[in-house]
């Protein structure tokens, strides 16, 4: 009882206060139904369902130890430069239950569960994906911003994920540093989305090799589940690739101009890598002499490989001439993987009061990760060219745009059918109180065919809690080179849709959309979207 | 009892086409006049007569001779503007006597509060509190011209008059003032900009951050992304980003009615770039499979002699993944491709790498950083050389 006693008290004692944090909730339920259809040889397409739940929940916690709070306190009027801690993440649980996943396919007359022949259904079978979680710390020492966990970054290379430690460093020059180091996001991370996943062999058929006769003489083979001690008739052939179940070690360097108003400039490095795999599983499970998922009978397998490695730069500035303001950009990303200038872009937006005018150039190649064969195919450069105007007087209540583009590709074996060009344009205006109007018109012609379409859609905000919209639209689509059933031809499409804001922090979203085409005369999509934000007021 | 006497119906207009008449004709000619925000300011009524070219110009008043509170102000909540009491140190108004006194200044009601009749009430002004943070004590150092402008030319003053983001930034620099979104607009708990206001959606119209949010922006805003991904994380999370990029919605906006069966045309050019959102091998092939437009379909569509097939007879299939190859790789997985273009003993063994292949800087950036790729159809790598 005494012992118990002096716990309670060097408890209470060691006990700090208890913090009201401020901190966010939100959650989404989506409800779809839809059909998909699949193209039979004989007789009418397939309509397979969909039936998707999607969950969201997103947590954010601000100012965890009340650092800022006492700060603003105890030195009201002052900047506040930090530590500043948070935390926040995004969860989603994404299922479809209906038969485009839960069916069954057949493949060679036998019946396969669709899954299991098609493994990548999958991550929308049933996914739980952490799209991002982490703990910041920002403000350390006044000039360093600390992220630990799962980041969602977006910059002149493309869009990623990684689970790591990233830092960003401010100086006293108009210039701050940033590092990053962890495992970039893949389908195999713990609570990874599939949507981050390298482009290319990482999630292709999983082949090993098979050894031959001698050495040398063997060949490459999609993996033989029947092999495969305990396969389950749901299971698929991913949980056997062990090339998917690679750690991606990634890091990232890069400088960037900070507080320059004129122009912000970004200079970055990346580089991803993998160990070759082993063996396919713990033990050797082949009757024969198992060289692991790479020959190397001499030792001809590296250790690692890189899985792309880019450097990128990426200028925007701003000026100011002759009551213009204009802003020229340019971004372009070299991959060291390839040793090529995969991306390039490069344009000028110049706005005069209510007009602006941006003409742009780009060129791209394509490429894919570092374990795929395609890098080493034949590709041609693409060349676009494209001209905006965009108008849009302030308070006028209406606005438009208009863009013509053209876009080349450089094949060796160059004809006719190396060009596309095309125009869109749309307006938006108030049409009457709290209902505004939007047409759209889209046409073009050339690689890959042919499209001329509209779409008219209205937006009436019946009161602070009720907006309804609705959106008519046809495109005539004649799909070039091919007898495919289904691709030429007129599809219209209606949708109508309405936003219900219960109360505050409640609302309800539904839209219901019917199309006709020249695959299906009719088609009915919905979707139920329920969205919860609990912001408590603190304190 | 009788109901209000109506004129007949006549037909007008509808105001907004008017408006839209009137307000396009002025933006091509080039004289829409320019105005701070009405989210952030919202509308105003002000059912008065005042000049301040009279009273600022002519009479040289100051500022606070009738703004008592400009140079205190912590808030924008505050009401600034002055009531009747600061007019009544100059004017000699008695309510009593509608019609003036006929001492001094003007003192008839009518002469600041048009239309007024005697016995109706006033006309109420309405100014609405700003969608701002904002103190006048920490700029009492900075002249009112500097932000509200020369009002020795000016009757009454309107929201015209108020400074819009122009103007603050020419101080808040970051260097000289703070520079941060949320020095000045208000912010969400984590910081970041508020957009939801209860008088609109605040959206950038450009010139200042570089990123106009104009009517076609949700499909061409990637290079104001890369560029400045800061930028648009002063007002939107990653949620934001990741519910349509990352999406499990079908989105209705974007991807229109039965897309499915017509997106074969913008996948075959690249245009748009499905890959911003869809991975080729992980979405596209197993959509495509599912659906019977793949190799692995159950359809077999792609058999030799099918009528219903995607690619026709005689068709080159070189040049066109030469084009683009990801359009490939949108319904076809490497081993495919692997089945000829390959080295292993055995098979048709057509080199996919083209004149010039050898040699190339690409071939040796390839082999020197990533061989396991070689190895997939070169089996003995000491077979294999750029040189």
């Amino acid at each position: 009882m005494t012992r118990a006693s002096a716990v309670l008290v060097a408890l209470v004692l060691s006990s700090t206060p208890a913090h009201a944090y401020e901190y966010e909730v939100l959650a989404r339920t989506a409800g779809q139904l839809y059909e998909l259809p699949t193209l039979r040889l004989v007789g009418a397409d397939l309509w397979l369902a969909r039936r998707r739940y999607t969950q969201t929940l997103t947590l954010s916690v601000w100012d965890i130890g009340d650092l800022k709070r006492q700060r603003l306190k105890a030195r009201p009027g002052v900047p506040d430069r930090g530590p500043v801690v948070w935390l926040t993440g995004h969860l989603r649980i994404d299922h479809d239950f209906g038969a485009w996943t839960a069916g069954t396919v057949t493949v060679d007359d036998r019946r396969l569960d669709a899954i299991d022949a098609i493994p990548d259904l999958a991550a929308s079978s049933l996914g739980l994906d952490l799209l991002y979680g982490y703990l910041a710390v920002d403000g350390l020492a006044g000039r360093v911003d600390l992220r630990i966990g799962r980041q969602l970054e977006v910059d002149a290379l493309d869009w990623w994920s990684v689970d790591g430690v990233s830092a960003r460093v401010r100086t006293p020059w108009p210039v701050l540093f940033e590092a990053t180091a962890g495992l970039r996001v893949r389908d195999r991370s713990p609570l990874g989305a599939s949507d981050f996943e390298l482009d290319g062999t990482a999630s292709a058929d999983c082949h090993e090799y098979v050894e031959g006769p001698t050495a040398g003489s063997g060949s490459w083979q999609i993996i033989d589940r029947s092999r495969v001690p305990g396969e389950n008739r749901l299971g698929s052939d991913l949980a056997f690739c062990p090339e998917r179940d690679a750690m991606l070690p990634t890091g990232v360097l890069a400088v960037e101009t900070a507080g320059v108003r004129w122009l912000h400039a970004r200079a970055a490095y990346r580089r991803t890598q993998s160990r070759t795999p082993g063996l396919i599983g713990p033990v050797d499970r082949l009757d024969f002499p198992d060289a692991g998922l790479y020959p190397d009978e001499v030792g001809q397998a590296p250790a690692w490989g890189v899985d792309e490695e880019h450097a990128s730069v990426v200028a925007r500035g701003t000026a100011r001439a002759r009551g213009a303001v204009i802003e020229p950009w340019v971004q372009a990303r070299y991959s060291l993987l390839h040793g090529v200038a995969d991306e390039a872009h490069a344009g000028v937006r110049v706005t005069r009061g209510a007009h602006a005018l941006e003409p742009e150039v780009s060129r791209s190649v394509p490429t894919f990760d570092g374990d795929s064969i395609w890098n080493v195919f034949v590709v041609g450069t693409s060349w676009d060219a494209r001209l905006t105007y965009d108008l849009a007087p302030r308070h006028a209540g209406y606005r438009g745009f208009a863009t013509a583009w053209l876009r080349r590709y450089d094949a060796p074996a160059d004809d006719a059918r190396s060009w596309v060009a095309g125009l869109r344009t749309g307006a938006e205006a108030d049409v009457a109180p709290r209902v505004r109007a939007r047409l759209d018109l889209v046409g073009d012609d050339g690689y890959g065919g042919r499209r001329v379409g509209a779409t008219a859609a209205a937006r009436w905000q019946r009161s602070r809690a009720l907006a309804v919209s609705g959106r008519l639209g046809g495109l005539s689509v004649e799909l070039a080179d091919t007898d495919l059933r289904g691709a030429h031809g007129f599809s219209g499409v209606g949708q109508v849709a309405a936003s219900w804001k219960i109360d505050r922090g409640i609302a309800a979203h539904a839209t219901t959309e019917v199309s006709h085409g020249p695959r299906a005369p009719l088609d009915v999509r919905a979707v139920i979207v329920v969205d919860l934000a609990f912001e408590p007021e603190t304190h | 009892m009788p109901h209000p006497r109506r004129d007949p119906p006549r037909w007008s207009p509808p105001r907004g086409l008017v408006a839209v008449a009137i307000s396009c004709a002025l933006s091509v000619l080039g004289v829409a006049a320019a105005s701070p925000s009405r989210v952030v300011y919202p509308a105003q009524r002000l059912p008065l007569v005042f000049s301040h070219a009279l009273h600022v110009g002519d009479l040289g008043a100051a500022c606070v001779d009738c703004h008592t509170a400009a140079t205190t102000s912590r808030s924008v909540v505050d009401r600034l503007t002055p009531g009747e009491d600061a007019c009544r140190t100059c004017h000699a108004i008695d309510r009593a006597l509608p019609g003036g006194t006929g001492a001094g200044p003007a003192t008839a009601c009518v002469a600041c509060h048009p239309g007024y009749e005697p016995g109706a009430s006033v006309a109420r002004v309405f100014i609405p509190t700003p969608n701002l943070k904002f103190s006048h004590a920490a700029h009492a150092t900075t002249a009112c011209q500097t932000c509200h402008g020369d009002m020795t030319k000016v009757e009454l003053a309107t929201r015209d008059h108020l400074p819009a983001m122009e103007t603050c930034l020419t101080c808040h620099d970051g260097a000289r003032a703070a520079n941060a979104c949320t020095t000045c607009h208000l912010a969400t708990q984590g910081g970041r900009v508020r957009t939801e206001l209860p008088d609109g959606h605040l959206v950038p119209r450009g010139g200042v951050t570089g990123a106009a949010h104009t009517l076609d922006f949700y499909t061409s805003h990637d290079h104001v992304a890369r560029a400045a991904p800061d930028t648009c994380a002063s007002c939107h999370e990653e949620r934001f980003c990741a519910d349509c990029h990352a999406g499990s919605i079908k989105p209705m906006a974007f991807h229109a009615g039965n897309y499915v069966a017509l997106h074969a045309v913008e996948a075959i050019r690249g245009v748009p770039d499905c890959t911003v959102c869809h991975k080729s091998q992980r979405f596209c092939v197993g959509c495509h499979e599912r659906s019977g437009v793949g190799v692995r379909a159950e359809s077999g569509f792609d058999r030799v002699g099918v009528v219903n097939r995607f690619h026709r007879p005689n068709w080159n299939h070189g040049v066109d993944a030469q084009k683009n190859l990801k359009t490939c790789a949108g319904c076809h997985r490497e081993d495919f491709c692997a089945e000829c273009h390959t080295a292993e003993p055995g098979r048709m063994g057509v080199s996919p790498h083209g004149p010039g292949w050898r040699g190339s800087g690409r071939c040796r950036a390839l082999a020197s950083k990533n061989p396991r790729l070689c190895l997939r159809c070169h089996i003995e790598l000491d077979r294999v050389s750029c040189d």
